[in-house]
């Protein structure tokens, strides 16, 4: 087995494109295209970013809803998000984490809420995980 | 620092390299699924609309097998609604498709916003 160490990786064609291949070693495909370009682990309880990658700040907005800003932005507005939470009780179906209603993603930041159909209002969650697909500015 | 450059990377056999444990996602996709169409993608050869808050996501080179996660979100038409994003029911991945719905109080909506993504291993 050998192993490459470096610092940097580009591609050497076009720098941001390298392709590695599949698992399965039937394909081939962008390396940069399916990396996650930002993820946020936050606590909407107390308030905080417990962990994140390319996140400059975390804002409440007020009860469960919050904005995630990038430090480096995407290109444009089209990028992929994904977001989890953790329910408020065992087999709790009313949460719904989501893309705040009236609201659109922009290329540096993203406004998400969780809402509670029992309580028919928005809630704070404590674990709050979101993860950004798509392409850099 | 040391800069390294390259085109493609593989093992030493010619088959996937390992990122240090890292695992990149293999599709993704933003959805509108009102207008219907793909803002953009990733892996993805085509989208279907098959009803409403129904769609189906073709990925353009297939997975390994069907045992690969989806996630799904969306931004909800109606404020403070209860709603589920689902793999479809009674329809099981394959490795290539993957059906999903948007539901808002019980029924089947469009959502201006439904953004996926595939993790796995591809064939």
């Amino acid at each position: 087995m050998s192993t490459i160490i470096a610092d940097n990786l580009t591609g050497k064609t076009a720098a941001g494109n390298v392709t590695v291949t599949s698992e399965g070693g039937a394909a081939t495909f962008q390396l940069q295209q399916g990396l996650a370009k930002a993820w946020a682990n936050l606590n909407g309880s107390t308030f905080g970013l417990r962990g994140n990658n390319n996140i400059s700040s975390a804002t409440d907005n007020g009860t469960g809803d919050y904005t995630i800003t990038f430090s480096s932005t995407m290109d444009n507005s089209d990028y992929s998000f994904t977001i989890g939470h953790r329910g408020a009780a065992d087999n709790d179906t009313d949460d719904t984490p989501s893309l705040k209603s009236g609201t659109s993603a922009t290329g540096s930041s993203i406004r998400i809420i969780c809402n509670n159909q029992s309580l028919g209002t928005l809630r704070d969650v404590d674990y709050a995980c979101m993860a950004i697909h798509g392409d850099l500015a | 620092m040391s800069t390294l450059k390259a085109d493609t990377i593989q093992s030493t056999s010619g088959g996937a390299a390992t990122l240090t444990k890292q695992s990149a996602a293999k599709a993704w996709q933003n959805l509108n699924g009102s207008t219907f169409g793909l803002r953009d993608s990733f892996n993805t050869a085509s989208s279907t609309d098959n009803g409403t808050g129904d769609h189906s996501h073709t990925m353009t080179t297939a997975m390994s097998d069907a045992d690969y996660v989806v996630l799904v979100t969306s931004r909800n038409e109606a404020t403070n609604t209860n709603s589920a994003n689902n793999i479809h029911q009674g329809t099981a991945p394959t490795a290539s498709v993957f059906r999903i719905q948007h539901i808002e109080n019980g029924s089947g909506t469009d959502a201006v916003y439904l953004s996926s993504s595939v993790h796995g291993d591809l064939a």
